[in-house]
């Protein structure tokens, strides 16, 4: 899977917010936070990446074991599809 | 989905900057000095960066390092005086203080900012400012 073109991302306070890049007006109601691991994924998923790639990531990039990496991910993925970022 | 405030500084300097580059850019308003057109947390405004500007439009301004969103209701010359709807107090501003202009809002339906009805309504409102404090207390 990977994340729609026409995003970018920038740091407000501690955490992310997804900007729109393509649209001529941006909503900042609605828009998509993310924190630390959210932005590792999120920049990772600029190209194709599988669940089992983002699993990795996490695991080596924090102390957490794979379990909560997948469901991490998962939950991840699932914001995504909400937001419909997903290619 | 997670909440962001809007009267967070920070998210002021991202917003500004996707003004600068001609974007138009919507917020949820936080506060109700607005009343009776905006309301906290409810009302969805876009704002589009502006170089022109008369009485009556609601301008994004800042000043003293604090953002708002209120209505012009006087031109001095270079003085620009500034009035929450709801407020009985003034901020005087000049041009370079202001960021962008309100274009249209939705509480249920949008409402264009060059739209008749909506002129009527805030010719009405400006013509009631003498009680206007009454007024918003009834509403609230």
């Amino acid at each position: 899977m990977k994340i729609k073109k026409g995003y970018k991302i920038k740091k407000v306070s501690d955490k992310y917010i997804v900007i729109p890049t393509l649209e001529e007006s941006v909503n900042f109601s609605g828009i998509m936070t993310l924190n630390n691991s959210g932005k590792l994924l999120f920049e990772a998923l600029q190209s194709k990446k599988s669940v089992e790639d983002l699993i990795k990531l996490l695991t080596d990039e924090y102390d957490i074991d794979t379990n909560t990496a997948r469901k991490d991910i998962n939950s991840f993925i699932e914001k995504l599809k909400t937001n419909n970022l997903l290619d | 989905m997670d909440k962001i405030l809007i009267n967070n500084n920070n998210l002021f300097k991202v917003i500004i900057d996707e003004l600068a580059s001609g974007k138009k850019v919507s917020f949820k308003v936080k506060g109700n000095s607005m009343l009776p057109f905006f309301r906290d947390t409810k009302t969805l405004i876009e704002l589009k960066k502006t170089n022109t500007y008369k009485k009556y439009d609601i301008i994004l301004f800042k000043l003293e390092n604090k953002y708002y969103v209120h209505r012009i209701i006087k031109i001095n010359e270079d003085r620009i005086i500034c009035m929450g709807d709801a407020l009985i107090s003034k901020e005087i501003i000049n041009e370079s203080n202001i960021i962008a202009r309100v274009i249209n809002y939705q509480n249920k339906k949008l409402i264009n900012t060059n739209s008749k009805k909506y002129k009527i309504r805030v010719t009405l409102w400006m013509l009631l400012r003498p009680i206007r404090r009454l007024i918003i207390k009834i509403i609230r």
